[in-house]
């Protein structure tokens, strides 16, 4: 066997170990990531739930302060309405 | 020790493309393909050794041009690093079939700096393929 054909056949020996060894390299890294992925799942459950929760509860207040502002506007119009009736009773009481 | 832990981090977190560049720089001009001819090589009886110069000549300027596009980097330093590979096995190969096998000290000298720049050019492409490969996986 000439020296080229020795030299490709252990070159490609070398590729073909070197590739394996590349792919279980990469593996391992993809199976520590995804550990790590797992743990800090795990670690933004409950976080993730409460961020959640505050998020429903700032809707629910904005809505609240919406209806509050409404009754609040429609108190005002009949203390208002009241006055004027009030003022319209004492008038008509006078007369009498 | 904290001598060695400095190298270590050198060699772990230091980028590698202003070595890459001046080294691939110099790599092309000492190539022999742009100094001398096929008919040289042939007159030394090393007809081959004029190809493998001109294939390291092709990957050099591959790589010159791809140094930007890391993906790209990462396949000519392999094609650099294969015909590297190749070129040490055939010198290792002929030593050891060469009929009057004696060791001189130049011997050791050179299989020593082959090997030398061998890792060099092994850890430049695993620092290139670890890179494309977290880039990668951070997409994913």
């Amino acid at each position: 066997m000439s020296d080229n054909v020795t030299s490709i056949i252990i070159t490609a020996l070398t590729l073909l170990f070197g590739g394996a060894a590349w792919k279980f390299y990469v593996f391992l890294i993809k199976n520590k990531i995804e550990t790590k992925k797992e743990k800090r799942m795990e670690r933004t459950i409950f976080r993730d739930d409460l961020i959640e929760r505050v998020d429903k509860l700032e809707k629910d207040k904005e809505e609240c302060m919406a209806s509050l502002l409404k009754i609040s506007q429609e108190v005002s119009e009949l203390r208002v309405k009241l006055m004027f009736i009030e003022k319209e009773n004492e008038r008509l009481r006078d007369r009498l | 020790m904290m001598f060695i832990n400095n190298i270590k981090n050198i060699l772990l977190y230091y980028d590698f493309q202003p070595l890459l560049l001046f080294w691939i720089i110099s790599d092309i001009f000492n190539n022999m393909v742009l100094w001398t001819s096929y008919d040289y090589w042939l007159e030394l009886g090393q007809g081959g050794t004029y190809f493998l110069y001109l294939g390291y000549f092709i990957a050099s300027i591959l790589i010159l041009l791809c140094i930007n596009n890391l993906k790209n980097l990462a396949k000519c330093v392999s094609l650099y690093l294969l015909i590297y590979l190749f070129s040490t096995i055939r010198y290792i190969v002929s030593l050891y079939n060469s009929s009057d096998i004696t060791f001189e000290m130049m011997d050791y000298k050179n299989l020593f700096i082959t090997a030398w720049y061998f890792t060099m050019w092994v850890w430049i492409l695993i620092k290139l393929k670890n890179e494309n490969l977290h880039k990668k996986l951070r997409n994913e």
